[in-house]
């Protein structure tokens, strides 16, 4: 059984962070703001390349998508992740988000689940593709793959009934 | 969480002088956080582009601040911050880490919390989320623990208990069942020195 040591370290950042000079919250998230900014068009054109590449890739038309494994498919839905700074495509993180979960439990039950893949490729090329989609819908779209997911996960732990395919 | 600090706007921070570390192996999510701690006044930003690479650079400078991807290949972010927490040089040992992270699943974010992190972040990374947290930091005073199987910040801080769902016992607690007394009584001394019986006027 491990014995536990506390102590105190020194809080380095409160003595810079709070030392009288620098700026102020807003102004400061402001800045942020303003030089990622300067990043919004680079981002977007990785996040429309990546989509292509996951259509291509892992879509309904792609041949021996079968035979790749879902990893592969959640590393690039992750990167997408990784560059959605801009609020062009509001929706677009959550999306992928649950297209990760979605790729977790395909790996965890190595067994791809398509039907929910192909929708999810869907929703990701109807949010980057039409930048005048309401928010509401938006948010419909994000909440109907979430039900979706859990459906499928329902389904999916379920013993299979007779004569099911 | 209502009992953390709260960050107002007109608060005044000074990230001027802090020596930050970046590690992602995506260098378009490297430039991201680069561009969010640059608005915030950070001058010294060491960009690294993987775990392995990071852990070469604490072991020769000191950091004020680390600001990890969670998921790498080689050395990941969750193995950066324990390397750090258990091994890692003096002048970096304690440095806060921010753990930053596609995907939140459960399990990644209860390793985030097993492996010495302080805070973790999910992505797509927002500069309020960044500062807030690193005000969150400098603000908290929070202790460090070290034990066989766990180094870094407490993770019970602020007498808040266990996060909800968990038993929040550490391995050298009491049994909540009282049983059997394993210390000998208390002398009546003892007893009346913490009762402590005193005359009031009223």
């Amino acid at each position: 059984m491990s014995q536990a040591r506390r102590y105190r370290v020194p809080n380095r950042l409160r003595a810079m962070l709070f030392d009288g000079g620098g700026k102020q919250v807003n102004e400061a998230l402001a800045d942020a703001e303003a030089r990622l900014s300067t990043l919004a068009e680079a981002c977007d054109t990785t996040v429309r390349n990546l989509i292509v590449e996951i259509e291509s890739a892992f879509g309904p038309a792609s041949r021996g998508r079968e035979r790749s494994s879902p990893r592969n498919l959640y590393n690039l839905v992750a990167r997408i992740i990784d560059s959605s700074i801009s609020q062009a495509s509001p929706g677009l993180a959550e999306i992928c988000a649950s297209f990760c979960d979605l790729l977790d439990r395909c790996e965890e039950q190595n067994r791809w689940d398509w039907p929910a893949v192909d929708v999810h490729i869907a929703a990701l090329h109807l949010l980057s593709a039409d930048a005048s989609l309401p928010a509401a819908a938006r948010l419909r779209i994000v909440s109907g793959l979430a039900q979706l997911r859990q459906r499928r996960a329902e389904a999916a732990d379920s013993p299979p009934r007779s004569g099911s395919s | 969480m209502t009992s953390r600090p709260k960050m107002l706007p007109s608060t005044k921070v000074n990230l001027e002088k802090l020596d930050v570390m970046l590690v992602d192996d995506n260098s378009q999510a490297l430039d991201i956080l680069a561009q969010v701690v640059s608005g915030f006044g950070v001058r010294s930003i060491v960009r690294c582009a993987s775990g392995d690479e990071a852990k070469t650079k604490l072991l020769k400078g000191a950091y004020d601040l680390v600001l990890t991807d969670a998921q790498m290949p080689g050395l990941d972010g969750y193995e950066l911050a324990s390397w750090l927490r258990h091994s890692g040089p003096d002048q970096n040992r304690f440095v806060p880490v921010l753990l930053i992270t596609a995907h939140t699943r459960h399990s990644d974010v209860a390793r985030a919390r097993d492996c010495g992190a302080n805070y973790l972040i999910a992505k797509p990374v927002t500069p309020k989320t960044v500062l807030e947290r690193i005000y969150w930091v400098a603000r908290e005073d929070r202790m460090f623990v070290e034990s066989d199987t766990y180094a870094g910040p407490d993770r019970r801080f602020r007498r808040e208990g266990p996060p909800p769902g968990m038993t929040g016992r550490r391995s050298g607690d009491l049994s909540a069942a009282v049983g059997h007394a394993e210390t000998p009584n208390l002398s009546q001394d003892e007893i009346d020195s913490l009762m402590k019986p005193t005359k009031v006027s009223i």
